[in-house]
């Protein structure tokens, strides 16, 4: 056992699997190898009337292959030469159960059948002597545990993978700033604002402001779910870094609800110039850059509607 | 008992009755904000002139509502207020701070446009 990687021995030390389990494995799984695909059949006797069964292996060709990896793998069990391959081939089975969204519910109800068929070949093996069978289903039940955590360990490493990958995209996608007109940005916020959205926000508007040297910025929080102190203190934050880049902030979209909280917590927004909508926000922004939407004569009949009407 | 939220040229104008519970205050409170959203108005006159008895509570609920319509960018105005119930509030202590009154109902349109006009101009400067 002198090739097994230093971490892998410190996992089997964890989950209490010692060389002499190991053995003993190796012991009673000699006779059991060839028995295996007789295992397998078993189980997808068992496994077919299950609903996900007939969702996963409804190709034959597909069944077929996994029918045989599956054989590999509980051969690969019962002759327990635990290397570092075996634990990289571990991880990439529950990699693939987990790719194929397999329920972890249903892979680890399927791990019950072979186990129990296991030791019941175990406890039926008159090669052995009573303690020795009682000792070596104790090891096998050790072996197949860590087997599985280690597939657990690979369904949570894709779950963090794809929270992560997913986090990233949403936080790029969700915040935009935009040129509106000439000299007015808009930066619409969409979703809960955190920390870390708030401080990249604030970066992608002062980067449009300094590029387009726009003179307002729109923030329009109509998709802001929740505004509590937290997100007004960053609004805060937002109107100071543009100020000093000579812009100014109009806030547009805070609804009825969010004001009436914002006020009740006694959040300071005296500082903050508010419109209702975004299209007042937009109408604000242009007087302030000294100018307006007016109706042309020959299109009057597509002129924007009196927004006070 | 709820009272009428009248629009009038994108103002709002409403009369508080007498005798509001605390409950009916804050229902209200939210209908009014619900209303200036809803019309997009560009300010509220709230008539106080059924009034008689204008206590701690409704002053406070005043001064917030006139705050949190102020976020929704709408300028507030009260009005009608009746000099027994401004004689109260001062000796209370209880003025309510940071709003504009006006006299009646035509004061109070008239300082409403006010209003709206000087929140034009301070974008602008």
């Amino acid at each position: 056992m002198t090739q097994v990687p230093h971490d892998l021995r410190e996992r089997l030390r964890s989950y209490g699997l010692t060389d002499a389990d190991l053995a003993l494995v190796r012991r009673v799984g000699e006779p059991l190898a060839p028995r295996i695909p007789e295992m397998v059949t078993a189980f997808y006797v068992w496994l077919r009337p299950q609903p996900v069964f007939a969702r996963l292996l409804a190709n034959p060709q597909v069944h077929a292959r996994v029918e045989a990896a599956q054989r590999v793998y509980w051969v690969e069990l019962v002759e327990a030469r635990l290397d570092g391959a075996y634990l990289a081939k571990r991880l990439a089975v529950g990699e693939a159960h987990a790719r194929i969204d397999l329920p972890l519910e249903s892979y680890m109800s399927a791990v019950a059948f072979p186990l129990d068929w296991l030791l019941a070949r175990v406890a039926e093996a008159t090669s052995l002597a009573p303690d020795e069978r009682t000792a070596a289903a104790r090891a096998l039940a050790k072996l197949v545990h860590f087997d599985t955590s280690l597939i657990v360990q690979a369904y949570a490493d894709r779950m963090s993978a794809i929270i992560a990958e997913q986090g990233r995209v949403l936080v790029e996608m969700s915040t935009p700033a935009i040129l509106v007109a000439k000299d007015i940005a808009l930066v619409p916020l969409v979703g809960a604002i955190d920390a870390q959205r708030a401080t990249q926000l604030v970066e992608h508007m002062l980067e449009l402001i300094a590029r387009t040297a726009s003179r307002v910025a729109i923030l329009d929080v109509t998709g802001v779910p929740v505004i509590d102190t937290h997100v007004a203190s960053h609004l805060l934050k937002a109107l100071a870094a543009a100020r000093m880049l000579g812009a100014k902030v109009i806030v547009t979209g805070i609804s009825p609800d969010a004001a009436q909280s914002l006020v009740r917590i006694g959040a300071d927004l005296s500082a903050l110039r508010t419109e209702g909508t975004l299209a007042a926000g937009v109408e604000a922004a242009l007087a302030l850059v000294g100018r307006r939407v007016v109706s042309t004569a020959r299109a009057t009949h597509c002129a924007a509607p009196e927004l006070d009407a | 008992m709820r009272p009428a939220i009248l629009a009038l040229k994108g103002v709002l104008v409403t009369a508080l009755p007498d005798e509001l519970t605390d409950h009916d205050i804050a229902e209200f409170q939210g209908e009014m904000l619900r209303a200036v959203e809803r019309r997009r108005a560009r300010g509220l006159v709230v008539d106080i002139s059924a009034l008689e008895i204008l206590d701690t509570y409704l002053a406070r609920s005043i001064c917030e509502t006139a705050e949190m319509a102020r976020l929704l960018g709408t300028e507030v105005v009260v009005c009608g207020m009746r000099p027994a119930v401004a004689l109260t509030l001062v000796e209370m202590g209880q003025e309510l701070v940071g709003i504009e009154t006006a006299l009646d109902l035509d004061g109070g349109l008239a300082a409403i446009e006010e209003l709206i006009a000087r929140r034009t101009r301070a974008l602008v400067d």
